[in-house]
């Protein structure tokens, strides 16, 4: 439990991320089932459900993947047991068809599905808005802008969720995810329920003839929801004599009030923390309180396009600005400066905006003796020895850090399980070179899987390269399927990667340890060789997770002529060297290294 | 509750992965906490592990954000000094700067060391009141390399407008730092013992 106890205690106050505060709320709400699937910034909700659970009784599971996710909190939801599920805006997107169904049926218990936008992005591949998915699937979503509305905005979303049937989305952004608060703790509720269902094939049985139906329950239920948020407790209209009115979504609200604060500006607000459905009698308060009104929202203009029909609708005749005027970037986080620029442009006066020097950014590294170092020196070589064209396709995990230089490997790295299929489809087009898939275990496990069927059935001649640690290293050594634990700490049966991989009917499959370079090189050789759709495992564990130590230390004795991926190897040219205290003995260096330059301290 | 000096005071804390900068920070927003004081802390982890760049605002008092507007930091603490390079825009008249004089160059391949400017001149360029402290030359025979961070929180509690009580501070440390409170506290001590004032220039290396 360790770093997580804040988040069991009684009463009184306590310093918790908003991603704790979220779990917090799903606590005090009596939550019983959690799932979720590993990814910045919102891994710490299911991290702290688990890592609390033997406190509280909550069944907490790192899932397959964000599908399987929802859909084992969707059916405990209907099994009569609060549930909650979390993911970054990368698994919503996987999640729309069925998250679009269960919006039809509804559910019986709570269900809150919490999404965590990086608008930046800082570790995402996408700044997908996942406004936008709620939209889709027309469900009430709400935006907490701080700890204490996390908490008790999650504690009313079950609430909201049981009153409409509805599932309810909370959308965080890595901003207030990740951002620490003092919270006002309140009571944690007690009781324990039977899990019971009522058949009800009508509803919950989705072929057209009920669905017809579902579809217009649904819509009617939408406006119904509307009534519920025109007076919403989380939503906060100030009107001030001005000529200015500002309307703003969740977090980036707070930069409104921080901005005005320091340009000594009077103007009234809108807190929105209801982004679905909308407070639409208090957005056409501002518009009659105002000549301008000015909206401030991160990513994509929902909002205002949303205040722009309601002003047109009643014959507003002042301006909206927003994003669709460039008042505010479409792009990356707010900040107070932004807001700041943006109101003084809506009011015409000058402001002083500070240039920014452009400091080079770092390079994140493989930790010291990673094995993918070993393997990214073993497919290099390799691939260059057989003198053709070569091609790495690349999936989502550590091993993407292989991006960088010195590695410089990877050709492409787009979504989750992408890897194998877009090799099949290089194959297919019929490019000359190797191809080579580079997937990770957890990915290979959450959708990687059905690429590799794919890419046999179909009889693509590429190299699949799955690099198995046993664990989701990339966001912080979660266990997954294939792992032999489970979020509970406690042990379980493990998928083994092999009979998984065999089962596909592969003709070529070779497990190697990545640490040997050598071998490493030969099978990635025949696999090259194999025509069709060749599998090399490179197991080893994760160093990191692990703690691995090979108990030997490494010394350069001469020059290596080789710029070295590890980070124990300081300096360049004639000044490399190895730290003593960051070398884990792997030997990876020695084996890449030109012969006998590095060697082993006695 | 403690009188604060200020309405509110703003510390950024700098560094890269590893370092134990978002300890840092947790630690200050917490002892904050226990001093009965309105806080936030905002972390910009990134590939935080992996040696990426990292670093936290922690905001004591009254402010709407747990972001630090530019130019308003109060207390700035760079375990790196190519991290405060970084961070110069959130400097203003009276920030005050406690900084390693050491940097990491992670891979040596992501800075070319020769373009990179002397401290004197980045600390003329910089603005702010420099408080140099060359953990290398001062802390590292007392202190295991692994507590730097609070060997740095240590030398911050010694500042007249750092607004918690050391003693506070120190049981902050004890909740925060399950494993390693001994040598914790030990580093504090010595952070908070070294007379940096006489520092000033103390600074080894490079910027």
């Amino acid at each position: 439990m360790g770093i997580f106890i804040q988040l069991l205690q009684e009463t009184g106050k306590a310093i918790l991320s908003g991603n704790e505060a979220i779990s917090r709320g799903a606590i005090e709400a009596n939550v019983k089932i959690a799932t979720s699937y590993p990814g910045a910034p919102c891994t710490e909700i299911l991290a702290s459900l688990a890592g609390t659970a033997k406190k509280t009784g909550i069944y907490a599971e790192w899932s397959v993947n964000e599908v399987v996710a929802l859909e084992t909190a969707a059916g405990a939801s209907l099994a009569n047991k609060r549930s909650l599920c979390a993911m970054k805006n990368l698994g919503a997107n996987t999640v729309m068809d069925f998250l679009n169904v269960l919006a039809y049926t509804g559910v019986n218990a709570g269900l809150v599905l919490v999404v965590a936008d990086d608008p930046e992005p800082i570790s995402t591949q996408h700044a997908v808005d996942s406004r936008m998915h709620a939209l889709m699937a027309k469900i009430p979503c709400l935006e907490p802008t701080n700890g204490n509305e996390a908490r008790e905005m999650t504690k009313y979303a079950f609430e909201l969720s049981e009153k409409f049937s509805v599932p309810v989305q909370i959308r965080i952004t890595q901003k207030i995810a990740q951002s620490s608060f003092v919270v006002e703790l309140g009571e944690i509720k007690k009781n324990s329920e039977n899990a019971f269902f009522k058949k009800e094939p009508e509803r919950f049985v989705c072929i057209p003839k009920n669905v017809k139906v579902l579809h217009k329950k649904h819509n009617e239920k939408i406006l119904e929801i509307e009534n519920e948020f025109e007076n919403f407790l989380y939503n906060k209209i100030e009107l001030k004599e001005s000529e200015i009115g500002i309307i703003g979504s969740g977090f980036a609200f707070n930069y409104v009030s921080e901005a005005l604060e320091r340009l000594g500006v009077k103007a009234s607000t809108l807190k929105i923390t209801s982004t679905n459905p909308i407070p639409q009698k208090q957005i056409q308060e501002i518009l009659r309180n105002s000549k301008k009104v000015l909206v401030i929202e991160e990513l994509e203009p929902i909002l205002e396009l949303r205040v722009r029909e309601i002003a047109s609708r009643m014959h507003f005749e002042g301006e909206v600005f927003g994003t669709t005027t460039k008042h505010i970037p479409r792009e990356s986080e707010l900040s107070v400066e932004i807001v700041e620029k943006a109101i003084a442009r809506t009011l015409d006066f000058n402001y002083k905006e500070n240039e920014l020097e452009n400091i080079p950014n770092r390079i994140p590294s493989l930790c010291a003796g990673c094995s993918h170092i070993g393997f990214y020196g073993a497919l290099k070589k390799s691939m260059e020895e057989l003198e053709k064209e070569f091609v790495v396709i690349g999936d989502r995990g550590c091993y993407n850090l292989a991006a960088h230089p010195p590695i410089g490997a990877l050709d492409t790295c787009m979504c989750m399980g992408a890897s194998i299929p877009m090799a099949s489809g290089f194959a297919k087009a019929g490019y000359q070179g190797n191809i080579v898939a580079v997937i990770g275990d957890s990915t290979f496990l959450h959708s990687g899987i059905q690429g590799l069927m794919n890419s046999v059935v179909n009889n693509s001649n590429i190299i699949v390269c799955i690099l198995d640690n046993s664990v989701t290293a990339m966001t912080g050594g979660q266990p997954h399927p294939g792992t032999g634990k489970n979020a509970l700490e406690e042990k379980t049966h493990k998928v083994d990667l092999l009979d998984l991989v065999k089962a596909t009917g592969v003709q070529f499959l070779l497990e190697v340890n990545p640490y040997d370079l050598r071998a490493s090189e030969q099978a990635l050789k025949e696999a090259a060789k194999f025509s069709g759709t060749s599998v090399v495992v490179f197991k080893a564990p994760c160093a990191l997770e692990a703690k691995s130590d090979f108990g030997r230390r490494f010394e350069i004795i001469g020059e290596t002529g080789k710029e070295l991926a590890c980070p124990a190897i300081k300096g360049k040219g004639v000044n490399q060297h190895i730290d003593p205290d960051m070398c884990i003995g792997c030997g990876i260096c020695a084996q890449i290294a030109s012969p006998g330059t590095i060697r082993e301290r006695k | 509750m403690i009188p604060m000096k200020k309405e509110s005071f703003n510390i950024v804390v700098c560094g890269i992965g590893g370092q134990g900068v978002i300890t840092l920070g947790k630690i200050i927003s917490r002892a904050a906490m226990k001093s009965g004081l309105e806080t936030s802390m905002s972390e910009f982890r990134g590939h935080a592990k992996r040696h990426d760049s990292t670093h936290c605002h922690i905001r004591i008092g009254k402010a709407h954000t747990p972001v630090i507007p530019n130019g308003n930091a109060d207390l700035i603490i760079a375990m790196d000094s190519f991290e405060l390079l970084r961070q110069k825009y959130m400097i203003g008249m009276n920030t005050q700067i406690l900084m390693d004089g050491n940097f990491v160059n992670g891979n040596e391949i992501m800075i070319d060391e020769e373009n990179l400017p002397h401290v004197e001149t980045a600390s003329k360029n910089i603005g702010g009141k420099i408080i140099g402290i060359g953990f290398e030359a001062l802390a590292k025979q007392v202190v295991d390399f692994q507590d730097k961070n609070i060997f740095f929180l240590g030398a911050a509690s010694r500042l007249d407008e750092f607004p918690v009580h050391k003693n506070i501070v120190r049981e902050a440390i004890i909740q925060v730092i399950a494993k390693r409170v001994e040598s914790s506290l030990n580093a504090f001590d010595a952070g908070f013992n070294s007379e940096i004032s006489r520092l000033n220039y103390d600074i080894k290396g490079q910027f």
